[in-house]
């Protein structure tokens, strides 16, 4: 009977040691929750060889719903959400606020525009944001097209701009996010709605209009998959990240072909996102994790991010570096007038269970 | 009654891995989580399996061919749609694998031993993950595949081979194909060739000699070919998922859906439910007619 | 005896192999009409691969199998109009005991009525009344053995070829359904071709025994025949227990073996090397005299009817059945008279001058072993 207890003693005596041992001289690890390939190959190890004391332990998610339900479990110092997401957090007081001083790259290269955005229906909360959380890349949707196969939008109206996801004449070559924020909202655009609206009868159209798309049109639905079938010429056209088109200019060229064989189109009011870096409540590292944060504000390390991700970046002063055909690319880099028009979307429960409800019964159709 | 120990850990590994998690799907059927986290009964899993839109039913062309309309809930609909292919496919490999479980059969009685290489042929893609397996489907079959890259060379129109019925089927079949051979391949092989004879003896021609002896003998193996290529074939999400290009839903894809996107996870475990119970039925079904289940099938 | 009457079946010159192995080497026969006959030897003589010539379910490499006279070859099995009831009976184990019966009948389209009262009367034939609805595997060894007799003889064959029906049986029930057999070969009047590898059950049952050893037929005829007058040493050895030794005729009447003269009933040319064979049942023992065949007991054992003796004589060792017991180690003459000598022409079998038999002939060795079944193909 003792010598189990006297096990337990000794094993618990040096389960101590060995962590104390750690805390002194190891380096301190911040948790990372990063979206997949959305961060350039290099960018972490070299934070770590410009701060020694810091070490970066990245892990992935593919959704910010899937964020939100580990953040419940599970401690991370680095975050980053997208714009609804962070309002969210914000509502629910799970982000903690960091002090901006100490990231001065991100008052002086980002993008003051940005927080003109009304990222949230309450002024209250939109007006917060810039105070959590430090935006990172952003995006447009808009149609991404075969220039061979569709002609050129005849204007920025939403009808004109996605006519061709509706058109029977590519049929089985068109390509749908299956997302349904996006995809929803390609409707929601069309009939010329809020991409936030709630109101039954709107939703009720956007819906039939989809069904009536799977059956005349029959898409296919997916997501990375579909950037291949743009590429070579599978797909006619669909709707797109701003991202996956850069991708897609990238696979082009990988494969000796000419980019100009896609385009791609911005309709007026139409969504954009900002992915956002923040450091929720339960982080163990916040200022370790500040110091990451201004790393990644960088120009040059957020030109990396960009060109790596293909997503746009913020950052004025990383802009100017950027080749000429992306950077006065105006679906990529919006004027002053389409980030006017452009909307973000919202989450609500009520938005997440009506869009759900809506999208799921679309593709049971 | 001395070793009945060693039974123990089975049990462990049922209870574990068998029993628990279909408790669990049961709980989370007949639950909802409330606004403040606690868990409450609710029916709502199975009402809205019933709810939902109403559809025409898609069953063996009843609109297309037959004009016919008859509404059913979205969620019935996709059942149905679901076990027509699964039926479909189900037939095909039995009509399919039975003439080559025959003939690897013959032959393995001609040659007396040894591997017989055709077998082997069969038996190789089961050794191969599924997941690349269908993947090779799909560079053959895509629209600007290989079989359409052929195609178009000899100058024949290209085909719609892939996110369709005939996609689905296909993989399914191949996919299933070997789960009804071996079955029926490995009764088939036990079949005395004294009861051929005798057959003959008695003055049964060759069809007769199959329809009289050798079909009924190899009934086990057919029926438990017929449950081993239907129970995934019915609740498969994996080959629609790559094959059905993101529009082809079926049940199984439909309750992956609900669990992993829309995260309703009492609509998912309700409709695991049914889709199991249905599944259980069916195969209880099948197996009732046979008297002492020889093929090494499913006991229920 | 069925002597006599028209050839029903009829083999001419049948040749049979299997890649390099020869297995019937002109194999020619008649099957006379209401006969029992029987293709009796050693595991691996070829009578069951006769027997499935017969029925169709194998094809000769050369020679015919006539019936009434005209060719069967090219009739598949299903045509001919015999019957078979297998070695290990291959009963249908998906249907009852009535099913089976009744599968000849059914493809043949009879009608529901008649098939039941065929059906009835077969099975009450084989002594099987009310057991139509059981499961196959709930019967006996002997039982399914009466069905697969049922099973053939229903269809009304001219003839039923029977391949070691009994092999699988116990010896009693063994020796019953022997005899039942032969009785309802006699009230049925059909002509059985029956392959046994056992001497006894062929002698108790048969009109005829076909004996053959490696393909070969060896003598053709009635038991008494194939017993009382063996044509060489293999049929001697193989049927019934035997005394074989090298001898030499002196004249007519009168033969030299042993290092004795005895006399005869054979005429044969003078200096004649031949065999004879004595059968033990023949011999008897008698106190020994002088010039006479005496030798000593090296082994008694009891069987029942009879002890079975073994006494040597100048290296030569003798078997003796007698129901007057000898000691182990008393010296005794052999007394047997001149009709207990039966001559044979010399053979590749034939003894050395010991009665030793030739290794490779398989004799005794090979009925021991095929006892134990017989995978004869």
């Amino acid at each position: 009977m003792r010598m189990p207890v006297i096990l337990a003693l000794v094993l618990a005596l040096l389960a101590a040691l060995a962590l104390s041992a750690a805390a002194c001289s190891a380096p301190t690890t911040i948790y990372f929750y990063n979206w997949g390939e959305y961060i350039a190959e290099n960018t972490i190890a070299d934070f770590e060889k410009a701060n020694p004391g810091i070490k970066v332990s990245m892990k992935t998610f593919d959704s910010n719903e899937a964020l939100y339900q580990t953040l419940e479990s599970t401690s991370f110092d680095v975050i980053v959400p997208s714009d609804y997401m962070v309002a969210r957090l914000i509502k629910e007081g799970k982000l903690y606020k960091p002090d901006m001083a100490a990231i001065p790259n991100n008052a002086k290269y980002n993008d003051p525009r940005l927080k003109a955005v009304a990222f949230d229906p309450d002024p209250a909360v939109s007006s917060q944001m810039f105070d959590y959380a430090v935006p990172y890349l952003f995006c447009t949707v808009g149609l991404i097209y075969s220039t061979a196969d569709v002609p050129a939008p005849a204007s920025d109206e939403p009808a004109d701009v996605w006519a061709p996801l509706f058109d029977p004449k590519y049929k089985d070559r068109i390509g749908m996010y299956d997302s349904m924020r996006e995809s929803i909202g390609v409707a929601l655009n069309v009939l010329g709605l809020s991409l936030n609206t709630v109101d039954p009868a709107e939703l009720a159209k956007a819906k039939d209009m989809l069904i009536a798309q799977k059956d005349d049109v029959r898409p296919i639905y997916g997501i990375d998959e579909l950037k291949d079938k743009y590429v070579s010429g599978e797909l006619a056209a669909g709707v797109a990240w701003a991202g996956d088109y850069v991708m897609c200019l990238d696979k082009l060229e990988e494969a000796g072909k000419d980019a100009g064989q896609l385009g791609f189109a911005l309709p007026k009011g139409t969504n954009f996102f900002v992915d956002f870096l923040a450091i929720p409540k339960n982080a163990k590292h916040p200022a370790e994790a500040q110091v990451f944060i201004d790393y990644l504000c960088r120009p040059e390390v957020s030109l990396a991010d960009s060109e790596y991700a293909g997503y746009s970046t913020p950052n004025l002063e990383a802009q100017k570096s950027l080749p000429e055909e992306i950077r006065s690319n105006p679906a990529l880099y919006p004027d002053d007038a389409a980030i006017a028009s452009l909307e973000v979307y919202y989450s609500s429960d009520e938005i997440d269970e009506k869009y759900s409800a809506i999208w799921e019964s679309v593709m049971a159709h | 009654m001395r070793l009945r120990w060693l039974a123990y850990p089975y049990v462990l590994w049922t209870v574990v891995f068998t029993v628990a998690p279909l408790l669990l799907v049961a709980w989370f059927a007949f639950t909802a989580v409330q606004p403040d986290g606690s868990s409450a009964f609710t029916l709502d899993g199975f009402r809205s399996i019933v709810a939902g839109d109403r559809v025409p039913l898609d069953l063996l062309g009843l609109q297309e061919v037959f004009g016919l309309t008859v509404g059913v809930p979205l969620y019935v609909n996709v059942f149905v749609k679901s076990l027509q292919i699964a039926l479909l496919s189900t037939l095909a490999c039995l009509l399919f694998g039975y003439p080559a479980a025959y003939l690897l059969a013959r032959r393995r009685a001609r040659q007396r031993g040894g591997t017989d290489l055709l077998l082997l042929l069969f038996v190789i893609p089961m050794w191969m993950n599924a997941l690349l397996r269908t993947y090779a489907w799909l560079a053959l079959l895509e629209p600007n595949g290989i079989v359409n890259t052929v195609l178009a060379a000899v100058g024949l129109p290209k085909g719609q081979f892939l996110y369709n019925d005939f996609g689905i089927g296909l993989g399914m079949v191949y996919n299933y194909l070997p789960f009804m051979v071996l079955p029926i391949y490995s009764v088939l092989v036990k079949v005395d060739r004294s009861l051929v004879e005798a057959a003959e003896d008695l003055g049964a021609d060759r069809r007769r000699v199959f329809t009289r002896v050798v079909l009924p003998l190899s009934m086990p193996g057919v029926m438990s070919g017929v449950n081993m290529v239907f129970m995934p074939a019915m609740t498969t999400f994996l080959i629609p998922n790559l094959l059905g290009g993101g529009r082809y839903m079926l049940i199984g894809n439909v309750i992956e859906r609900q669990y992993m996107i829309a995260r309703d996870w009492t609509t998912a475990s309700a409709l695991s439910i049914v889709l199991l119970v249905f599944v259980l039925a069916s195969m209880r079904f099948m197996t009732r007619y046979e008297k002492g289940n020889e093929g090494g099938g499913v006991l229920l | 005896m069925a002597e006599g009457t028209r050839p029903i079946l009829e083999l001419v010159g049948v040749n049979k192999s299997y890649g390099d192995t020869q297995v019937l080497t002109d194999i020619s026969f008649p099957i006379r009409s209401n006969e029992f006959i029987t293709l009796l030897g050693p595991s691996g003589c070829g009578k069951t691969t006769t027997l499935r010539i017969l029925a169709g379910f194998e094809r000769p490499d050369s020679g015919d199998v006539l019936f009434e006279g005209a060719s069967l070859l090219d009739v598949p099995p299903f045509k001919r109009r015999l019957n078979t009831v297998f070695q290990r009976y291959a009963l249908f184990p998906h249907l009852d005991v009535f099913e089976n019966v009744a599968f000849g009948l059914r493809l043949r389209k009879t009608p529901e009525a008649e098939v039941k009262a065929r059906v009835a009367a077969a099975l009450k034939t084989v002594d099987l009344d009310g057991y139509g609805k059981r499961w196959v595997d709930q019967l006996s060894g002997g039982q399914m053995q009466r069905v697969a007799i049922a099973r053939a003889i229903v269809n009304g064959p001219e003839i039923l070829l029977l391949d070691e029906p009994l092999g699988a049986l116990d010896l009693k029930m063994r020796k019953e359904m022997q005899i039942e057999l032969k009785d309802m070969q006699k009230r049925l009047g059909i002509t059985f071709v029956y392959v046994t590898h056992d001497q006894e059950e062929a002698l108790t049952m048969s009109d005829t025994v076909v004996v053959m050893r490696e393909g070969v037929i060896q003598q053709v005829g009635s038991p008494t025949d194939v017993y009382n007058e063996p044509r060489n040493a293999f049929v001697a050895d193989f049927i019934g227990e035997s005394n074989i030794l090298p001898a030499r005729m002196e004249k007519d009447f009168e033969i030299a073996f042993a290092g004795h003269r005895f006399a005869c009933v054979d005429r044969r040319r003078a200096e004649a090397d031949v065999d004879v064979v004595v059968r033990p049942e023949d011999i008897v023992l008698a106190p020994p005299v002088e010039g006479g065949l005496n030798g000593v007991v090296t082994s008694v054992v009891f069987k029942g009817v009879h002890y079975e003796m073994i006494v040597e004589c100048d290296g030569t060792e003798w078997m003796v059945h007698s129901t007057d017991q000898a000691a182990e180690g008393d010296r005794a003459a052999l007394v047997f008279g001149p009709e207990d000598i039966h001559v044979m022409d010399r053979s590749p079998f034939s003894p050395d001058a010991h009665g030793i038999l030739p290794a490779d002939l398989a004799g005794r060795a090979a009925r021991a072993s095929a006892d134990e079944g017989d995978p004869d193909r």
